[in-house]
This record gives structure tokens, sequence and C-alpha cells, in this order.
């Protein structure tokens, strides 16, 4: 297995406030990896700075052997934990401008997605539900051949129903080569794909495990596990 | 890709900026009509109208210019520092090359936006002049030479500092809106508000140091010269070389918070 992604001792501090503390974390290829932890803990914060939106008070923070920039990006497919498309485009605008932009993107595959949501390309983005929206954007993400996907929070916000469909998309669509980070708080929900976790508190990686480790050492399930290393 | 990027910054910027100039034509016609109707039809009212029309159509050339140039600061930094810039800083680009682009397709803009405005002006006032644009350009230009003359500068000069000053003038307002607003991001709360406070006071600053450069410069120039020369051709060449200054000062702002301290919290 080759590292996908390595952080060296990676520090975010605003200000005083440390929200990233010598993150040493190393990632590899064909894994689904959760990150886990709680609220602040500094998921969204790592993330930010794997797809380069923030830039490391200290440290290193490697994709593929490379710094974090224009051949990364053509590599991470990334999902934020918020609507960050343009509103007023149309569905079939977003797809193009991705296909125009991300030579690992697969239109055919994004139609193929959306029409097995029920979703109509020719919509503007302004008119559709919060939900809907949400599922546009993991359209466009898994759609893409990336060697990473980088999820955060991909099923919050959705009703149980949707979210089967999400991680069903989400399995079925990535390639096997490549690795899935996904940041959430509905552990039971993921845990059953997940092959390893990254568990994170105050901005440290506490734990690297794998779900068979979690399984068979402490007899527990993820969710199980997270509440008792979490408990308040 | 950076032609793809152009391209899509063009037209999304376009839609918003292309209907100001739809609504700047209808004032232009409207303003025309209302000059023959009160020409041909000769009743005090449509005069009275004339006039109405006229200061509506001065409040839209203003109003239109302003509105281009506020939307276009708006759209810089909703793509660049708002939820927007994810997609933008995850765009498989250099981050240099994406701040060239939205330079480059609100330069674009703000220049047409000066350029439609004066060919608007300057239709309305062939037509209530009742000249030919020849006659008028001819007017124009004596102008212009005897203008330069009194200021003891060749017209050709003096043409290219108008110019200079036109198209840097955009540039500088533009720039000092994105420099403003790259500070700002760097807030971790009320960027915007952050933004604005940064944006006034990059402004009061270069007009505090210019003021000193020019006053510090004139002194030296007295010094040198007395007060024999001319000092229009000094003053307009170190107005042109300030506001190369700050152009170059704001781009600079903009490029180093960009590829070092982006900061999409």
């Amino acid at each position: 297995m080759s590292a996908l992604l390595e952080c060296r001792k990676l520090t975010k501090r605003y200000k005083t406030k440390e929200v990233l503390n010598q993150v040493n974390l190393t990632l590899e290829s064909g894994r689904m990896i959760g990150l886990l932890g709680p609220n602040g803990s500094g998921k969204t914060t790592l993330i930010k700075m794997i797809n380069g939106l923030l830039t490391p008070t200290e440290g290193e923070l490697l994709f593929c052997g490379g710094k974090i920039g224009e051949q990364s990006k053509r590599h991470i497919s990334y999902l934020p934990d918020q609507t960050y498309l343009n509103m007023n485009q149309k569905v079939r605008d977003v797809i193009a401008f991705f296909e125009d932009f991300y030579e690992d993107f697969e239109k055919e595959r994004a139609y193929d997605m959306l029409k097995k949501l029920q979703i109509s390309a020719d919509d503007r983005l302004k008119t559709l539900s919060k939900g809907t929206k949400e599922k546009v954007q993991l359209v466009l993400v898994m759609s893409r051949r990336a060697k990473l996907y980088v999820l955060d929070e991909p099923i919050a916000g959705v009703d149980p129903a949707v979210r089967d469909y999400i991680l069903k998309t989400i399995i079925s669509n990535y390639e096997p080569e490549a690795s899935v980070l996904i940041a959430t708080h509905l552990i039971a929900d993921i845990e059953n794909v997940l092959d390893e976790v990254v568990l994170i508190q105050n901005g440290r990686v506490m734990q690297h495990l794998s779900v068979d480790e979690i399984r068979s050492q402490k007899g527990k399930s993820v969710d199980a596990y997270f509440r008792e290393v979490f408990k308040c | 890709m950076l032609g793809k990027l152009l391209k899509q910054e063009l037209k999304t910027q376009g839609k918003t900026v292309f209907v100001m100039y739809g609504v700047l034509a209808i004032a232009t016609l409207l303003t025309i009509v209302s000059y023959f109707a009160g020409r041909f039809a000769g009743a005090r009212i449509f005069s009275a109208i004339f006039v109405v029309v006229c200061a509506i159509y001065a409040m839209t050339l203003v109003v239109t210019v302003v509105a281009n140039f506020i939307s276009l600061c708006f759209h810089f930094y909703q793509s660049m520092y708002s939820a927007q810039g994810y997609l933008t800083h995850t765009l498989p680009m250099k981050s240099t090359q994406i701040l060239h682009v939205k330079i480059v397709a609100a330069f674009a803009y703000m220049c047409l936006t000066g350029i439609l405005s004066i060919a608007s002006f300057v239709t309305i006032a062939i037509v209530v002049d009742g000249q030919s644009f020849a006659s008028f350009f001819q007017v124009l230009v004596k102008a212009f030479c005897d203008t330069a003359q009194e200021l003891g500068v060749s017209s050709v000069w003096f043409a290219l500092f108008f110019l200079l000053l036109f198209f840097l003038g955009f540039l500088n307002a533009l720039l000092l809106f994105f420099a403003g607003s790259s500070i700002g991001q760097l807030s971790h709360r009320s960027k915007g508000a952050f933004g604005i406070a940064a944006t006034v006071g990059l402004y009061y600053a270069s007009q505090i140091v210019s003021l000193i450069g020019f006053f510090i410069g004139s002194l030296i120039y007295a010094e040198k010269f007395g007060t024999v020369h001319n000092p229009a051709p000094w003053a307009m060449g170190a107005g042109s070389l300030l506001l190369i200054f700050w152009v170059a000062v704001y781009y600079m702002i903009c490029r180093i918070i960009v590829q070092k301290h982006l900061n999409l919290e």
C-alpha cells in the first residue's frame, strides 16, 4: 500500500487557539476511512487543509508525495459540508462546468445518477430542496474518477432513505484503488462501509485503527466505541 | 483551462452586467426620443418631459457605472471567499491563475461599462447638438489639444495620460476592493464587514501616502527647477506613477493572500 495522504506535525492556529495540533496521519489507497470526532474537534479544518482551502500554520501536508496544489486538486474530489454551487445555474450547467474543469469527470455517470435520483438536469439549483441540492453535489463529486474522495458530512441533514441512497452511491461509485475520507457524526449509518477510522479530538489524532480491530479487540461496534471514547 | 475559466467568468458576470447595459441603452433611446418629440411637436410639455428624462438619464448613467462596479466586486468576493470559493479554489488550477482570470474579467467589464457610458453620452450630445459624428469628434479633439496646450504638454502625452487615467483608474478601484476583501477574509468572523473596513483603510492609507509623496516630490521639484518650469508634466507623470504603484500594491496583496494565506473557514 502506498501513502496517498500524509500529514506531518500539521498545525492550524487561530491567534492563540490551536484547532489542529501536531497532527501526524497517513492514509493509504483503496480504503474507506471515517474521520470521527465531536463538534469542534478539527475534522472540517483538516479536510479544508487537504483541499487547499486553509493554509497550515505549521507542518506539512502531502498528497501522493507532493504538496497540496494544482496537481492534488486534479485527483481529490471534495464534498463540502455546505452548498457551494452558484444557485442561479441549472443542474445541466454545473455538470458542463465540472466536465470542463475535471479531466476525470464522467458526464454519463452524472446523468445516470441524476436519472436514478429523479432530478431534472434543467432545474435551477435555487429551486431545489436542500436535500436535492446535496444530492446534486454528491452526484458531481462521485462522478469523478478521483484518487481521493473527501466527503464532509455527506449524510447530515437528509432523511434516512436518502442517507441510504447516498451511502449506496458512495460505495458503488468510487474507484477500488481510490480512498474515501468521510467526516461524520452519524457513525451508526456508515460504520458498515468503513475500513478504518481516525478519531480526532481537540485538534489531535487520538487513534487511527481499523474497524476490524475495534470489533475484534475491543468487542464493540464503531458507534459504541466512539461513545465510549468521547463520553462527556 | 485558463481560457475555460475566463469564458465561464465572463458568462457568469455578464448576466448582471448586460442587464444594466440594456437599461442604459433604453435610457439613451428614451432621451433621444423625448428630444425629438419636443423638437417636432413643439409643445412646451415635451420640453419639460425632455428635461425630466435627461435627469433620469443622468441618474441611470451614474447608477449603471456604480451598480456594475458593486456587482463585479460582489461577484469577486462571493466566488473567492464565500461558500462558492470552495469550488473556485478546488479547481485544478494555480491560485494565481484563478486570481488573474477574476481580475481580467472584472476589468474587461469595467472598461466596457466606461466605454459604453461615454458612447451613450456622446450619442445624446451629437443628436441634441445636431452635428455629425465627424464634426463632433473634431470639436472634441480641438478641446483636447487646447487643454494640452494650456497645460504645456504635448497632445500625444496628454492623450496617453488620459487613457492611462481612464483604464488604470478602473483597475485601481477594482483592485482596491479586491485587496480589501482579501484582507477581510483573513478575519475569523464578520469577514464581509472586515473586508469593507480594510478597503476603506487601504483607500485612506493610499491617499495619505500619495499626498505625502506628492508633497515631498513637489518640494524636490521646486528646489531643483524653481517656479520657472511648468509643473503640469511633472504632476501628470507623478500621478501616473502613483496610480501604477497602487495598482501593483493592491495586486500583490491579493496575490500573497490567495497564494499563501487562504482562510476559507
